[in-house]
């Protein structure tokens, strides 16, 4: 899809295989406090969108760890932060970040994994718990359980930060993920179908509806196609109790897709 | 001479070596025809943009609105490689010679879709692209030669009946960035070549040379040296590295005698700090003697541009009333936003208007020169612009219908939120100071019929995402384009209505173009890794 393309596709005109010099980058652990002071002023600037602001997650993860998942090493971090990971959300910066502050970049995420990371409130078991009693299962699949509206869970905790796994319950409209656009198409026999966007080119949309039915509609045959932007199917948990929402929160960031 | 007469005889010219014209034949032939865009009556496309004028307008009648929806395809052929095929294949001589990335040619048979011959010019991974796919846009063809630029930057001249290589000869060094995806322009026994690298620092220039031997017979810088004309436009040595490349393929008056040819934005893109001043000759249309390649004129869309609108898109050259006064116009529908017409002879700025959504301009002095709105330069924090970086438009070709009068463009809406970073220059690497962050979701795309005259819309085909995809006018009253979802359609010229489509299963990133074969009209165009010809079935 559109969007999914975009995701993945950074800057200009161009999906481009950056080259990344062969020199041996600098041990990030050189960085002086100069570096790491310019590379967190780059992070505000470029990273923050989806990191969070001190990198403590948002749609992309939490940074406050220690080991990153993509980034055994400081020149496996250096490379990802200069050209992103394909297949992935994660954009090249290629075009914005010159080797040096892509370095200082990499050395101010380093210097947040060895901040002590706020450890969440909850209980995981208890939230495990309110995913089953909720009907999580109803939306999303979860290693290889569940339906297929939202989007898949088991990694999610991997994916996203905890702040934007919170908004997503309480305020999911505002959250929702790429791929997951919701549109109304209103026939010229005044039916209305409204969902989320599975496909769409010049001459059809495909919808699925909250049933999980997909719908081929050719265009010809609508009045109205309307994008919701800020439109979600996912309903709002903010009825559940402060605690039950930490558990909740607690239990969907610890989904790492560990076994 | 009518222009079927000028076809053939470019036709002939092409087989030469056979026929023994000499290419100063071709000067005169193309010297004397009033109108270049009827070069392809005979049913040839002999040049990227199907004319000198950039109509991408087929003269071909078979086609209508009439029996469009019975048009179906007759072959499809996969070139080696990977990646988008971006090109716009020419036919001459009864053989198609199309392109792919990152840099091969074959000649098909029109018939059956066979290759004749293929030929690759070998491309290590480690040849830089700073700032654009690994694609290649087409060939130019003259006196049986192809003339294709390779992505290592180099110019090569291809025989065209075997593929055998005639010359190559370097324009620019790849490792500082330089490369060449447009195709060149075959112009009075000169082959013009634009290069690529305004991500990279380069310098810019477009070049000339001869068709038969390869020398470099003018070099234009698009970027002046301190001294020269335009050159108190750029502070210090900011020059050096001042961008302003000519990564698409130009228009011809053979008339004037002047090549038309868009530069691209300076460097650094988004950070103008170090060039403060209007940094000519980038984001500009430059009019070029062809004999000389020296400029007789410019007109700079944008002046110090921040937001990577550089104005390689195609100049479109029309013959056409302005307020009552019949002009020769040459028309862009530039990537900042807004529709420009100047007088083609001097340059001057007869016309402009926004086509689009843009969000950066009150709108143009009496001199076409953008009053600015504050505050919408590039911005450490993020500035919120429209249009996106990648414009209102971009490189995908916009076609003319002398039969309707109308410019139809391929048009992005689209805003971005636009970065500021440092930047250092490092041969080779990117030269930019920023990035964008698209604003996808609420993005759109469309084919917009303007009104030449007046810049106004006339008719708009709006599409699910920003388009890619190049837009061909036709003596039939057809508009055909296509989509990033893979759609490849046909629309009334007139109104817009869409008459007819295929899915071609990959995004289409090229412009359609049309020819004769067996005397029946084609149509072909890329569409993902492949390129589909149609036809209408045989009457039975």
């Amino acid at each position: 899809m559109t969007r999914h393309l975009g995701a993945s596709c950074f800057a200009a005109l161009l999906c481009v295989p950056a080259a990344v010099s062969s020199a041996q980058p600098r041990s990030l652990a050189t960085a002086t406090s100069s570096d790491i002071g310019a590379g967190q002023r780059i992070f505000d600037a470029q990273c923050a969108w989806c990191h969070g602001a001190a990198g403590t997650g948002g749609t992309g993860p939490d940074l406050h760890r220690t080991t990153l998942r993509h980034a055994a090493n400081d020149r496996e971090l250096t490379t990802i932060v200069r050209n992103g990971i394909p297949g992935t959300e994660m954009p090249s910066f290629a075009i914005a970040l010159t080797e040096t502050m892509a370095w200082q970049t990499a050395a101010y995420v380093r210097s947040l994994g060895r901040a002590r990371g706020r450890s969440l409130p909850g209980s995981v078991e208890h939230g495990a718990a309110l995913y089953d009693a909720n009907g999580c299962g109803g939306c999303h699949i979860l290693r290889g359980r569940g339906n297929a509206l939202g989007p898949e869970l088991t990694t999610v905790g991997a994916l996203r930060g905890a702040p934007y796994l919170r908004d997503a319950l309480i305020k999911p409209e505002a959250a929702h993920p790429p791929g997951y656009l919701v549109v109304k198409a209103t026939t010229t026999a005044g039916n209305v179908v409204r969902g989320i966007r599975v496909n769409e080119d010049v001459f059809y949309v495909h919808v699925r509806d909250a049933r999980g039915t997909v719908h081929t509609l050719e265009k010809s045959d609508l009045s109205a196609l309307d994008r919701e932007l800020d439109a979600t199917l996912m309903p709002s948990y903010s009825r559940l109790a402060a605690t039950d929402l930490d558990d909740l929160v607690a239990y969907l960031a610890s989904l790492r897709g560990g076994r | 001479m009518t222009g079927s007469e000028v076809a053939r005889g470019f036709s002939r010219a092409i087989q030469s070596r056979s026929a023994g014209l000499k290419p100063c034949a071709i000067c005169v032939l193309l010297a004397t025809a009033t109108a270049a865009s009827l070069l392809a009556q005979d049913g040839q496309w002999l040049m990227y943009s199907g004319s000198y004028s950039s109509h991408r307008f087929s003269p071909l009648t078979q086609i209508t609105a009439a029996n469009v929806a019975r048009l179906r395809p007759v072959w499809v052929y996969q070139p080696v490689g990977v990646g988008s095929v971006e090109t716009t294949p020419v036919v001459a001589d009864g053989v198609m010679y199309t392109t792919s990335g990152p840099t091969n040619v074959a000649a098909l048979n029109l018939k059956s879709g066979k290759p004749l011959w293929e030929w690759s010019r070998p491309i290590a991974a480690s040849v830089l692209n700073l700032g654009f796919p690994r694609v290649n846009r087409g060939v130019a063809v003259l006196d049986g030669t192809l003339y294709v630029g390779t992505l290592d930057g180099y110019l090569v001249a291809l025989d065209a009946k075997s593929g055998a290589e005639r010359w190559v000869t370097q324009v620019g060094e790849n490792p500082t960035g330089h490369a060449i995806t447009a195709a060149p322009l075959a112009v009075e026994g000169k082959i013009i070549v634009g290069i690529s690298g305004g991500e990279a620092g380069i310098r810019g220039f477009l070049d000339a040379y001869d068709a038969k031997t390869g020398k470099l017979v003018w070099r234009f810088w698009t970027v002046p040296s301190p001294g020269e004309p335009g050159s108190e436009s750029w502070p210090g040595d900011s020059w050096v590295h001042g961008g302003g490349a000519t990564w698409l393929t130009g228009s011809y008056d053979p008339e004037l005698k002047l090549l038309y040819w868009g530069t691209g934005n300076p460097g650094p893109d988004w950070n103008g700090d170090s060039r403060k001043g209007d940094n000519l000759y980038t984001s500009s249309l430059v009019a070029i003697d062809i004999d000389t390649g020296k400029a007789r004129w410019h007109f700079q869309f944008t002046p110090h541009d921040t937001h990577d609108w550089d104005a390689n898109q195609i100049p479109v050259l029309v013959d056409a009333d302005v307020r009552g006064a019949s002009k020769k116009l040459v028309v862009m529908a530039n990537r900042n936003g807004f529709y420009y017409a100047l007088d083609r002879r001097t340059g001057e700025y007869l016309l402009g208007v926004a086509y689009a959504k843009q969000t950066w301009a009150q709108g143009l002095d009496a001199k076409g020169r953008p009053l600015l709105i504050p505050n919408m330069e590039p911005s450490e924090k993020g500035t919120l612009v429209y249009p996106s970086l990648q414009g209102s438009t971009n490189w995908a070709s916009p076609s003319y219908s002398p039969s309707t009068q109308m410019l139809y463009v391929p048009v992005r809406e689209m805003g971005s939120i636009y970065y500021k970073t440092a930047v250092e220059y490092k041969p080779g690497t990117y030269y930019t100071g920023g990035s964008e962050k698209r604003l996808d979701e609420e993005s759109w795309g469309a084919v917009r019929a303007l009104d030449v005259q007046t810049g106004k819309t006339v008719w708009d085909f709006k599409l699910p995402s920003p388009t890619w995809a190049g837009v061909m006018s036709t003596a039939g009253g057809l508009v055909f384009s296509g989509s990033p979802e893979g759609n490849f359609f046909a629309l009334d010229a007139r109104t817009g209505k869409p008459l007819w489509q295929f899915q071609t299963g990959g995004a289409i990133r090229s412009g359609p173009m049309s020819f004769l074969a067996g005397g029946k009209q084609h149509v072909a165009v890329a569409g993902g890794h492949a390129l589909f010809v149609f036809a209408l079935p045989d009457e039975r």
